[in-house]
């Protein structure tokens, strides 16, 4: 039977780390294409977003009183139209950016 | 053609339909449906749910878990008009499933992907499950406590 690939993996990655070789430049050096952004940007968003929902549920566990009275408070603070709107486009382009890309993903 | 003949489908997954379609030249043009049939057929290394052939392992669990995340990618879509058209607790409690389940499973690839190292892959996925169970429990505290997903994207955006 020989050595699982379990173990030849393990052997590898020991005497390759010992070694200590330095890692050739890759994403520095490689030249950047549409599908390689695109791709980095869903995977960025993703994450983004799903950290986003996460600290909102942590949120809501956590603060004392219910999302009306954060949102009167943030409407009391009297932001112009402009800084609104930015914030909205701010919280929606990741969304619409990663639905999309993930509707390309599902075709 | 000899590989409708074959007894059982294919043998080699991808060799045969490449061949006889250099043989087949213009008639391809002609016969594309059939091809595709027999194609489709030659394509799996085993058939959909039988047993597994010898050499290779019979788990069907990387699989399954691929068609399920795109399974839920789906339901989730679907809910975004869902929460639009029809806001209430019903799509409030799926969209808390459905975010959490995604989020779950597109972190565990971004863990799979980055964490290398038994104990660093395996510290990382615990962190995960914990982030995930805290993240569906707040969300339903929020569904049921609170104004609720939909209600409250709404009120957001009528700032």
């Amino acid at each position: 039977m020989g050595t699982s690939a379990q173990e030849e993996m393990r052997r590898f990655w020991d005497r390759n780390t010992r070694s200590g070789r330095p890692l050739s430049p890759h994403v520095s050096i490689y030249k950047w294409s549409l599908p390689m952004a695109m791709s980095i940007t869903h995977r960025g968003t993703g994450v983004a977003l799903s950290l986003g929902v996460s600290l909102f549920s942590l949120a809501a566990l956590l603060l004392p009183e219910h999302f009306p009275h954060y949102l009167a408070q943030v409407r009391a603070l009297s932001l112009g139209p402009a800084l609104i709107l930015s914030a909205k486009f701010l919280l929606a382009l990741p969304v619409s950016y990663h639905t999309w890309n993930g509707v390309r993903h599902l075709v | 053609p000899p590989w409708l003949l074959a007894p059982g489908g294919c043998g080699s997954p991808r060799s045969r339909p490449v061949v006889s379609a250099a043989l087949l030249g213009p008639a391809l043009l002609r016969r594309p449906a059939a091809l595709g049939a027999a194609a489709a057929r030659c394509a799996p290394a085993r058939d959909s749910y039988g047993p597994a052939r010898q050499g290779h392992g019979s788990s069907k669990a990387a699989s399954l878990h691929w068609t399920g995340e795109r399974a839920v990618s789906v339901l989730l879509l679907g809910l975004l008009p869902a929460a639009y058209l029809y806001p209430g607790p019903a799509v409030d409690y799926s969209l808390a499933a459905a975010l959490t389940l995604h989020g779950h499973w597109g972190l565990g690839q971004v863990i799979t992907d980055y964490v290398h190292g038994d104990v660093p892959i395996k510290v990382a996925n615990v962190g995960l499950y914990i982030l995930s169970a805290l993240t569906f429990a707040g969300l339903c505290h929020f569904n049921y406590q609170d104004v609720g997903i939909c209600k409250a994207v709404a009120m957001l955006w009528s700032l």
